[in-house]
């Protein structure tokens, strides 16, 4: 079936590009951001598998739990407020490795 | 089995009990027994005493006994299985020892009342826990029915020894004195537990008596009727080794040459615990170690000589060393060498019945001597040189009766104790020189001269003591008006006074022979209950067998009648005694040593013994020592130190290469996987 | 089964060497937590995709316990990064190298 096949080219993009986006993005809050979208698709993914029992539990616990400890925890460790763009240390240990 | 066999164990565990109860008081710190602890020891001695004459009754009505009591470890063998164990061993020769050893400790606990308490002396707790533990280990030894568990008790009686002899810990002699005894006895008791070994070894078992004992299969081996392994060696060698192996530890027990140098140095202990040392528990423990086993000794014509050779020579070695002395203990110190001796030499020259009379009579004539030099020393306020003394007969007179009864039955003079047992001593020791063929017999003949020549220093040394002490002027003030002694001391001196007077009638052998009248008890007594199967390999009587057909030379008795033998040894006797009376039973005696020219020297000095042993020990074994711990110190700590050294090194250059970087263990983490992964692919030939 | 099982299984490799990538070469240590789940991620995908293509539930139920482990780690993980900003003030995992020896 096209429309399926079209359906997975699509979310399949999505899901790798979010992805890429998690490991490449320098600010953390935009990684964090992109993984939920990265695990929203997989869980697009299961339901085109047929497991949709097992998309809800992915959106339960992964979106719902661990990606909420996640920001979470960026939200307790980041320095300087919401705008942490200032170099700080690990800034620009990020951004020297990100250009190697 | 008849009831007295069932509390056997009691003899045992009452001493033992009466040493827990001590101990306790000792450890509660505060009087909370009276006359510290005393009491609970004389009535465990008492009952173990009424057991043990119960336990002799029934032997006598017929009964033997040898049971395993508690099995502690099974090891399955290839062949056999071996079982360690303690057990009771109740025939006529413990039987007989259990009532010596009870009666003797009882009476010395008994003395114990005047020579400790009333003396005012502290730490009284520890010395009777002592008591009560030297006798209960030595009862544990007589009822022992195997090898190892002599050994046990062994060694628990020379702990006990150690204790005692120690204990005025804070004085400067008494504790040398102890470790003294404790090392040379422990040096002979090391040949001991190697010897035992090898019977366990050889044997598979370590029972005494039995058709499945280790004598009893011994004497099967050599009439060709079993085998055992014998490593390599004639089985009549072998045997010979392990015999000697555990007469190693019956000289050190036994004070026999050259092990005998600890025991003077043991008078450094209270004097009670010296009587119950030398007349029941730790000097007798070599001597009936050798009765109690005399059927594997019986067969070897080897050590038989070597028996009756240290015995004969002993007894002579240490009576010309008892000349001299001017203590008083020392003198007796040295006879018990001397005695002991002439058991050694008894059981050497097949005559097993005359050593163990000879142990029984001893026992109740140097406990007497002991327990008489103790009431002495109170007298004397703990001055024990002979010289200070003199004429206290008048004022000690039963100090001095039974004394005098004690040195007339040590001397050998007929009709006290020790005149019938060390006649039989010597009798035996002759008829079997002159009637066995061969080597043997000139070796049996050597060591009754020695013997023989023993009995002239004994009356002299004896007498000596007895003028020195109590005869002539007093020669201090002390000696003129001595302290008096009370109840506690003159009672046990009686009772053992009338013991050393007639124990001698137990076994009159030689009026047997002459009046063919049926008066030699402990011969009839030693030969056992007709008809008990563990009498056959263990009645005095099976070893007149061994020692006449299954040794190889043959021992065999001579038919000379007892009466010049007796009448030579009593002559030689009377005439030592008489010429120290003639010396020293004077109003103002003198040493009369300068006479013995060069002599005095060495005897004084107890020919060097003392000297060469030290000298041994410094210049031969401290640099062997020295050796040793050189190779230990350089060789053995070199290699561990090395092997920690270089792995302390090696580990911190090897974690250098620890960044702490969590990336880098990612990275090589994946890396890897992946070369594990291509490694695989390569392998199984998917990836190429 | 209208999308090939190869798709999926290339799919769900691009995801997990994402994440190992991310692993890798990002410092933050809560980047570290992000590329874990993307890994736990990619092997779901990989477990479910077979599970349709056998017509057997085990794979799923597989993934179910790998979602309990995920949120088990994420927990403990959290602890952990929050001790870390506690004793660096930073989240920078080269930095703890204090332990090393």
């Amino acid at each position: 079936m096209v429309a399926e096949t079209i359906a997975f080219a699509l979310f399949a993009l999505v899901t790798v590009g979010s992805a890429l986006g998690v490991v490449l993005m320098e600010d953390v809050w935009h990684s964090a951001l992109l993984l939920g979208v990265a695990l929203l698709s997989v869980a697009v993914h299961y339901v085109m598998l047929q497991a949709e029992f097992l998309a809800a539990m992915q959106i339960l616990v992964y979106v719902g739990g661990v990606l909420i400890l996640i920001t979470f925890a960026v939200m307790l460790v980041r320095r300087g407020g919401v705008e942490a763009d200032a170099p700080t240390d690990s800034q620009t240990d990020v951004d020297t490795e990100v250009d190697a | 089995m008849s009831a007295a066999f069932t509390y056997a164990p009691l003899i045992v565990a009452l001493p033992f009990l009466s040493f827990l109860i001590a101990l306790a008081a000792g450890l509660a710190d505060r009087d909370v027994l009276p006359k510290g602890g005393a009491i609970p020891g004389i009535l465990a001695t008492l009952g173990s005493l009424a057991l043990s004459a119960w336990v002799a009754l029934t032997v006598a009505g017929g009964a033997v006994f040898d049971e395993t009591i508690y099995e502690w470890a099974v090891a399955a063998g290839v062949e056999s299985q071996l079982e360690l164990s303690f057990g009771l061993l109740l025939d006529p020769l413990s039987a007989m020892m259990l009532v010596i050893v009870c009666l003797v400790a009882t009476l010395v606990h008994v003395f114990s009342l005047g020579y400790m308490n009333d003396e005012g002396e502290t730490g009284l707790p520890r010395y009777y826990a002592g008591l009560g533990l030297f006798t209960a280990s030595m009862l544990g030894f007589v009822v022992s029915d195997n090898l190892l568990q002599s050994f046990v008790f062994f060694e628990l009686v020379g702990l006990c020894s150690y204790l005692l002899i120690g204990f005025h810990f804070r004085e400067p002699g008494p504790p040398s004195a102890a470790k003294k005894a404790f090392l040379v006895t422990r040096f002979g008791d090391y040949f001991f537990l190697v010897g035992l070994v090898g019977i366990v070894a050889t044997f598979g078992t370590a029972q005494f008596g039995g058709a499945e004992s280790f004598p009893h299969v011994a004497e099967l081996v050599l009439a060709g009727e079993a085998s055992v392994r014998t490593f390599g060696f004639a089985p009549e060698t072998w045997f010979t080794i392990l015999g000697l192996l555990v007469l190693g530890g019956v000289i050190g027990k036994s004070a026999q040459f050259p092990l005998h140098t600890w025991l003077p140095d043991a008078m450094e202990g209270p004097t009670p615990v010296s009587a119950l040392i030398h007349a029941a528990t730790m000097v007798a423990a070599g001597v009936f170690l050798v009765a109690r086993m005399y059927g594997f000794y019986a067969v070897s014509p080897t050590a038989l000589a070597i028996v009756a050779l240290v015995g004969g020579f002993t007894a002579l070695f240490a009576a010309t060393m008892g000349l001299v002395k001017r203590e008083l203990k020392q003198v007796l110190a040295y006879s018990t060498i001397s005695q002991y001796g002439y058991m050694m030499l008894a059981l050497g020259t097949g005559g097993y019945v005359a050593a163990t009379f000879h142990l029984l009579t001893h026992a109740f004539f140097k406990a007497l001597l002991f327990l008489g030099a103790g009431s002495v020393i109170i007298a004397m306020h703990h001055n024990e040189n002979m010289w200070d003394m003199g004429g206290l007969r008048k004022r000690m007179p039963v100090t001095y009766a039974t004394f005098l009864v004690g040195s007339l039955a040590l001397a050998g003079i007929v009709p006290f104790a020790g005149f019938w047992s060390k006649d039989e001593v010597l009798y035996e020791a002759l008829i079997h020189g002159l009637g066995t063929e061969g080597s043997l017999g000139t070796v049996f003949l050597a060591a009754y001269a020695m013997g023989l020549l023993a009995v002239l220093f004994t009356g002299f040394y004896t007498f000596r003591m007895v003028a020195l002490t109590f005869h002539g002027e007093p020669r201090t003030d002390l000696a003129a008006d001595p302290e008096s002694v009370g109840w506690n001391v003159k009672g046990p001196l009686s009772v053992l006074g009338l013991l050393a007077a007639t124990t001698g009638f137990l076994n009159l052998a030689p009026v047997k022979k002459l009046t063919g009248a049926k008066v030699d008890f402990l011969h009839q007594w030693l030969e056992g209950p007709e008809g008990a199967a563990l009498m056959a390999t263990l009645s005095a009587k099976h070893y007149k067998h061994l020692l006449h057909d299954v040794n190889p030379a043959q021992v065999t008795a001579s038919e000379l009648g007892p009466l010049l033998p007796a009448a030579l040894s009593l002559g030689l006797a009377i005439t030592g005694a008489l010429v120290a009376f003639r010396l020293y039973a004077t109003p103002e005696p003198t040493e009369h040593t300068a006479k013995l020219g060069g002599l005095q020297d060495v005897l004084y000095n107890n020919y060097y013994q003392d000297e060469y042993q030290v000298w041994l020990a410094t210049n031969v074994v401290q640099p062997l020592a020295g050796v040793a711990d050189t190779v230990d110190q350089s060789l053995v700590d070199g290699v561990v130190n090395g092997v920690s050294s270089v792995s302390l090194s090696s580990g911190s250059r090897i974690r250098r290469i620890q960044t702490g970087v969590v990336s880098n263990y990612a990275a090589l983490v994946t890396l890897g996987l992946t070369a594990l992964l291509v490694a695989f692919g390569l392998y199984e030939g998917w990836l190429l | 089964m209208a999308v090939p099982v190869q798709w999926y299984l290339l799919l769900s490799a691009a995801m997990f060497c994402i994440g190992v990538f991310g692993v890798l070469t990002r410092r933050n240590a809560l980047l570290f937590l992000m590329s874990v789940e993307l890994m736990l991620n990619a092997a779901n995908i990989n477990l479910v995709a077979f599970a349709r293509l056998w017509g057997n539930l085990t794979g799923q139920v597989f993934s179910l316990f790998t979602m309990a482990l995920a949120a088990a780690e994420v927990a403990v993980g959290i602890g952990i990064i929050l001790v870390l900003y506690r004793n660096f003030s930073d989240v920078d995992v080269t930095r703890a190298t204090t332990m090393r020896w």
